[in-house]
């Protein structure tokens, strides 16, 4: 039932609570009759988004779909995407002219050349380092943001703006704002899925893809892939009841939950729970369906590096993105990942930028390469977003005068997106000679959060929640379209 | 000017509505009569109400006006005056109010609102047999002298104020303390102190001339929302100061938010788009709490909650029973060097599995640990252990010795996500040393380690995998405990078995195979079998060093331990009381900062209120350096000062919000231009009157209220009513609603007969906790009674949500939450189908039902229905039931009912 009838959540609530009207239109559609009820949407009392019409987004949608690949711990933006021939001039000379330094742990070192080597690739000409050789092959079909800036040089506080837009605990992910503002395009699958790096969950877990001031349905689900545990909370019968027992219990319950509701009409709520149970019974079959690799061909597990010891678990991840785009998930985070503390579980790279890249960079780079690609080939990247992001990128010198690592660097940074309604191959901004701040183009969080949205389809000036005293938005009170990289 | 009016150029064009001719006329007059202005005023767009924003007369901001109780056509059907001003309402919107509900959906309503539990059969057969004609009112008083009434409405507190039990952010830190807030909000109001004082306790409990445990235990008020310890890491001054600014505005935010119905917070950075609240306000405000914090320095915010006097009492009566325990210690430690070390299970039961020899530790359920000992971590050392282990997601710890924090601390343990046997010496460098050899795969293995002092060696099942040369870079700490099968001061666990252990002081040869059962010799310093549990504990197998002296130390040994259980028991019952309350500093000179932005700060902002509230003034009379106690205990006096309107009027309506789904106004905890109007502006104002008469007593207004006739009427649906007022805010009916998620728990622990009614104290923690930077909470299900509390006692972890309650849509602690929503998912019913606790409780309700009337099916069922709905069944129910307890068991059908709609709803 994957389908553009479903009804997807309007884009546009109201900040005044008096939410009566909708919530009749939505009691007529439920005396109507239940068949084309949304359902991860079931049912919100107070939620105007609940309404049942189908709605459209605010504007033409460029993609219906949205990878967000994550890779927290700060990736240096001078040894990746942002080539800096200056850097190899100046490389162990001291940085100036550039004001007051205020670095997260305060030992400004030497500047340092990358320690990866640059090369141009494909049509664009597009600057990779040699870190990721398998991405480069996909240089033309990026679109990039050099100039990307953030508020917070502390990780967690970044880790949240990218997610959150704050740098506060306690506001909505981007991905439940795309689950409130598009709602699913599948019943029986979660809207905004989470799939955790294999070793670890990010520093400030499950905050990141908390629902925040959002009803909580909308919060992401974090799917554990590691085969032991349920996928999702609470999805199997447990073995102790019988099928016969269940499918018995299921349709007294059923006939009694009926008969409550008959007996009181006018309450929604009750009709729409008969529909949940029906819901989660298909849920039991289509979560592990979704989750099973074992359908892929041997050529895909192999594109993605399946066969490859080493990159195999967060292989999977990435695979298991694809079928759960293909499946109707609306919006896939994937943590290329974990918390901090030592040994290090994601980039972050103060101590020996070399040896913590080369450990990070093949989890990432064939697996995302193979996705891009799989995307291509099966016709979807025209419709899926793709994001790749760090919270911030690393400082252009060392950390400490001998170091062989990079300090946090919120000033400047680069991320990338591609898919639907890009310019491919097209830089957006620049930082400047060194990759210390932007020159052109200085792109906060919230213009990456508001062109991201404009993609698929929604106003970040429309979609708001009222909580509080304010009609809350993804992008606070700022936030600018990047129209330069729409195609 | 009016040239400009007259032409229509003037208001600006996108001005809308525009003047009409009679607003012309008015300005021509008022020319021509000479122009005349009051000198001095200037005029503020805060002055007065605009079609998009409140000013200064906003209804809110105004003094509490109780216009006379209308009168209403219906003369026989108000029971009091709250009726009145409802049934007004519905008769001049031509709706009547629906019939008086029956008296046991009275009786389960009400105690579902004041209680959170639902009314049992006796409380039932109870109800009903009182034919008195003041039986309700009884009811009610019954209802509200039960302590459970402070649980159920002090979890609708917390919720207001978005408390949490961890800091959330990065760490996510558990607080061990903050439970003392939560009893405090629970026990005051149970005793129904007065609101006022309710208030001035929470921003000023510590400042007040005669504070006591309780004043000071609930300034824990003032550091229940989330906060970022990072803050005090990073060398960053501008991060430091960036996280101090976004604290200190989310207390604005909740102070405002839940004493004023104001958004002050939303003046941070600019004026108030809606309300009349200017940026000075804000930073008047800023000012009161600046000197509010989590933490001082590194040292977090969990200190005595006793008065000063009281806590220098207590520590003169400590001072030499201290002096007392550490000589005691130190000679008991003279005495261990001697003696064998004795590992003790932190629990008897289940704490044995079959083992690689004999039986093994049973690391899953319990650990075991034993004082350590200097030669325990001494060069040269070989440590051996047999584990097994299953667990990859996470870190398993075998054996560790001391505290991470101290240079000696060793441990053994399995990398998470990967499984590889590795050994973690943060006195060295390199700290972390792994093989590479994956060990969590749920087989027995023989684990070692040499250590000569500067070499590592890796051993698993008797190869060697890895050598690492250290160094060290960390002096030695205190003695510690060497633990088996996790870390314990983390509650690292080990999800599998430890069998033998030994440690010795020597580099022993490792061999494959792998010696059978390991033998003690002169170099064992350490032999743990775990075969055999002698009183409460694993004896240590080792050879003590001279068997000759051993007795006469034993029994010094057992004396020395008895003094200082002594001496420790005295202490602990002087220990003063801890509660996470936070610190309080002396703040700089507070300045506005343009736009919010630290670096551009504005003019000097004494401590002050808002400006906005008719007839009270913002001047708290205090300079730009007053002392940090007298801001917020001057600013509670403002709060509570008899011409604010605001506490009274927000309170009121939360109470109502909390019997009626919704508030008289729909935003509590926004009274300003965006919450709109309330409903029955005459009501809420005649009940805030009645608030303040009553000596802020809230139990008074619930009495109010729940003996109206409005409260009374079933919750029928009138499709007629409906089209006129949908969303029912006329009250021409009750709207029936689904249980909050903390009472469709605490409703089924109670059916089931399970549920633990202790009261206060320490939060229950259904979670093991793994520490790798974040605190990542693993949850478990345990049917243990400790777990069998109500919700409230629940540990409110921010990552550490239970499926079952969010399904529920209980809201993310530390997010304010003034309303909650209710929401049907698919989660949901995947919560009530297959959740193990549902399950449980489901198949103890069985047990209950059957110790209660035996096996016969028709009684089952009817014993069921009483307990699960407060009713019979009727006959067809009885029929239905009572053929699927014969063909698919009782505690299938106790599985429907607690599923059911009927179940989950309040009539």
């Amino acid at each position: 039932m994957t389908s553009e009838t479903t009804p997807t959540c309007p884009v546009d609530a109201r900040g005044r609570h008096d939410g009566g009207q909708p919530r009749r239109d939505f009691c007529g559609q439920l005396a109507t009759g239940l068949g084309g009820i949304a359902l991860a949407s079931l049912l919100d009392r107070d939620d105007c988004l609940a309404r049942p019409a189908s709605h459209n987004p605010h504007l033409l949608a460029r993609a219906r779909r949205c990878i967000h690949i994550f890779s927290p711990g700060g990736v240096s933006h001078v040894d990746t995407f942002d080539y800096k021939p200056a850097l190899e001039r100046l490389d162990g000379q001291r940085l100036t002219g550039k004001g007051k330094v205020d670095t997260f742990f305060g030992k400004i070192g030497v500047l340092r050349r990358s320690f990866y080597r640059f090369q141009q690739h494909g049509e664009s000409g597009s600057w990779v380092s040699s870190l990721l050789p398998h991405l480069a092959t996909c240089a033309d079909d990026l679109t990039y943001f050099h100039a990307l800036t953030t508020k917070s040089s502390s990780h967690t506080p970044a880790c949240f703006q990218m997610n959150t837009g704050y740098t506060q605990t306690g506001f909505p992910s981007l991905g439940s704002w795309l689950s409130y503002g598009l709602g699913s395009l599948a019943d029986q699958l979660p809207t905004f899925v989470v799939l955790p790096d294999p070793r670890g969950r990010p520093n400030g877990g499950s905050s990141n893809w908390s629902q925040g001031f959002l009803p909580a349905r909308h919060q992401g689900t974090a799917l554990a892939t590691d085969g032991k545990s349920e996928p999702i909370a609470n999805l199997a019968t447990p073995s102790s009841v019988s099928a016969e027992q269940r499918r018995a219990g299921l349709t007294l319950l059923a006939r009694f939950n009926d008969s409550f509701a008959r007996s009181n009409p006018g309450n929604d709520e009750l009709v729409a729970r008969a529909r949940s149970y029906e819901l989660a019974a298909r849920m039991q079959t289509s979560i592990p369906e979704a989750v099973s690799l074992s359908g892929e061909t041997r050529a895909t597990q192999k594109l993605y590096g399946l066969d490859n010891k080493r990159i195999k678990s967060s292989a999977a991840n990435f695979l298991l993105a694809r079928r759960l785009l293909e499946r109707g998930v609306r919006f896939v985070q994937i943590y290329n990942g974990g918390a901090l503390g030592s040994p290090r579980i994601n980039w972050d790279a103060h101590e020996d930028l070399v040896r913590n890249h080369d450990n990070q960079a093949p989890l990432l780079d064939q697996p995302c390469a193979a996705l891009l690609k799989d995307l291509k080939q099966r016709g979807m990247l025209d419709d899926t977003l793709v994001v790749w992001s760090s919270e911030f990128g690393r400082t252009p010198f060392t950390q400490g005068e001998n170091g062989k690592g990079r300090d946090h660097h919120p000033l400047v940074f680069t991320a990338w997106m591609a898919g639907g309604g890009l310019r491919r191959g097209h830089h957006h901004g620049a930082s400047d000679e060194l990759g210390y701040r932007p020159v052109q183009h200085p792109t906060s969080v919230y213009d990456f959060h508001a062109t991201w949205l404009h993609l698929l389809g929604i106003d970040h000036t429309r979609l708001t929640y009222y909580h509080n005293g304010l009609n809350r938005r993804l992008t606070d009170v700022h936030g600018h379209v990047i129209r330069d990289v729409l195609a | 000017m009016w040239k400009r009016i007259v032409d229509g150029s003037m208001p600006p064009r996108k001005i809308r509505p525009r003047p009409n001719s009679r607003d012309i006329q008015n300005v021509s007059r008022w020319i021509r009569q000479g122009a005349r202005w009051p000198t001095g005023h200037r005029l503020s767009r805060f002055d007065v109400t605009t079609s998009s924003r409140a000013g200064r007369d906003w209804w809110s901001l105004q003094p509490i006006h109780v216009p006379p109780i209308p009168g209403t056509t219906d003369t026989t059907w108000s029971s009091n005056p709250v009726d009145q001003w409802i049934l007004a309402r519905l008769e001049s919107n031509g709706l009547r109010p629906n019939r008086p509900t029956d008296r046991r959906r009275f009786l389960r309503r009400a105690s579902f609102d004041l209680l959170g539990l639902p009314a049992t059969p006796e409380q039932l057969t109870e109800f009903l047999s009182d034919r008195s004609a003041d039986a309700n009112r009884r009811l009610i008083d019954r209802l509200l002298a039960s302590p459970h009434y402070g649980q159920r409405w002090g979890r609708h507190w917390l919720d207001v104020i978005g408390f949490t039990e961890s800091d959330g952010y990065e760490h996510d830190k558990f607080r061990p303390h903050a439970w003392r807030y939560r009893d405090y909000v629970i026990d005051s109001l149970n005793d129904d102190i007065s609101y006022a004082r309710f208030i001035r306790e929470q921003l000023a409990g510590d400042a007040q001339p005669q504070p006591s445990r309780h004043s000071i235990a609930a300034t824990g008020f003032l550091v229940s929302g989330a906060w970022d310890e990072i803050q005090n890491v990073g060398a960053s001054k501008s991060e430091m100061q960036r996280a101090h600014e976004e604290q200190v505005a989310e207390l604005i935010g909740t102070v405002t938010g839940t004493l004023l119905g104001l958004t002050v917070n939303c003046c941070r950075c600019h004026d108030h788009k809606f309300d009349p609240l200017s940026q000075t306000d804000y930073y008047r405000i800023k000012a009161v709490f600046d000197g509010v914090d989590h933490s001082q320095g590194k040292t977090v915010g969990n200190r005595s909650i006793l008065p000063a006097a009281e806590a220098r009492r207590i520590a003169a009566l400590q001072a030499p029973l201290r002096k007392q325990q550490s000589q005691i210690e130190a000679d008991l430690a003279k005495c261990r060097k001697h003696l064998s070390g004795h590992a003790t299970p932190d629990s008897v039961t289940d704490c044995q599995v079959k083992g690689r020899h004999g039986a093994a530790l049973n690391s899953l359920r319990t650990q075991a640990s034993t004082p350590s000992k200097a030669v325990y971590h001494a060069p040269p050392l070989t440590v051996e252990c047999w584990a097994k282990a299953h667990g990859k997601d996470r870190f398993n710890v075998f054996v560790a010795n001391n505290l991470k924090s101290s240079g000696e601390h060793w441990e053994l343990y399995s990398f998470t996500s990967v499984g590889d046997y590795s050994v973690y010496m943060p006195g060295y460098e390199p700290s972390t040393i792994r093989s590479g050899v994956v060990v969590t795969d749920g087989r027995w293995h023989y684990l070692a380690m040499q250590f000569d002092g500067s070499v590592v060696n890796l051993f698993v099942d008797g190869r060697q995998v890895k050598q690492q040369p250290v160094r060290r870079i960390r002096p030695p700490g205190t003695l510690g405990t060497l633990d088996f099968g996790g870390y314990r001061p983390q509650s690292i666990t080990c999800d599998g078995a430890i069998d033998d252990v030994r440690i010795s002081h020597t580099i022993r040869p490792i061999t494959e195979p792998a010696p059978k059962p390991f033998r003690s010799d002169k170099h064992t310093v350490g032999l743990w079998s775990f075969d055999r549990l002698k009183s409460g504990t694993f004896p240590d197998l080792s050879q003590p060093a001279d068997p000759a002296k051993r007795r006469a130390i034993q029994l010094r040994r057992d004396s020395l331990l008895e003094q200082l259980a002594t001496v420790q028991k005295r202490i602990s019952s002087l220990t003063p009381p801890i509660g996470y309350i936070g610190f309080r500093r002396q703040p700089p000179v507070t300045h506005l900062l343009f736009r919010g932005d630290i670096a551009a700060e504005g003019p000097r902002t004494p401590p002050g209120s808002l400006s906005a509230i008719a007839g009270l003034s913002a001047d708290l009379g205090l300079g730009f350096d007053a002392p940090e106690a007298a801001r917020r205990r001057q600013f509670a006096a403002w709060v509570t000062h008899r011409d604010n309107p605001l506490p009274a009027r927000v309170m009121v309506n939360r109470i109502w919000q909390s019997h009626f789904g919704q508030g008289l106004i729909k935003t509590p905890s926004d009274l300003g231009f965006n919450g709109g109007q309330p409903s029955h502006p005459g009501l809420l104002d005649w009940l805030s009157a009645e608030l303040i008469r009553s000596g802020w007593s809230l139990k008074h207004i619930h009495r109010l209220i729940m003996l109206s006739a409005t409260y009374h009427q079933q919750s029928t649906y009138n499709e007629q009513a409906a089209r006129i007022d949908s969303g029912n805010r006329l009250l021409w009916r009750f709207s029936p609603r689904r249980l909050d998620a903390e009472v469709v728990r605490d409703a089924m622990l109670t059916v089931s007969g399970e549920l633990n009614r202790t009261m206060s104290g320490p939060s229950f923690r259904p979670f093991t906790v793994t520490v790798f930077n974040t605190h990542f909470y693993h949850l478990f299900d345990s049917s243990k009674a400790a777990f069998n509390r109500r919700t409230i006692y629940r540990a409110n972890v921010i990552t550490g949500r239970d499926p079952l309650l969010d399904a529920f849509d209980c809201p993310s602690p530390s997010v304010a939450t003034p309303r909650r929503r209710s929401t049907v998912t698919p989660a949901q019913a995947l919560a009530l189908m297959n959740n193990s606790f549902v399950l449980r409780q489901s198949r103890t309700f069985a047990t209950r039902i059957r110790q209660d009337v035996g096996d016969d099916p028709d009684a089952q069922a009817r014993r069921a229905f009483q307990l699960a709905l407060t009713r019979d069944p009727t006959v067809e129910e009885q029929r239905q039931i009572t053929t699927l307890i014969r063909q698919h068991g009782l505690s299938n059908a106790c599985w429907v009912l607690v599923n059911s709609s009927e179940f989950l709803f309040s009539p």
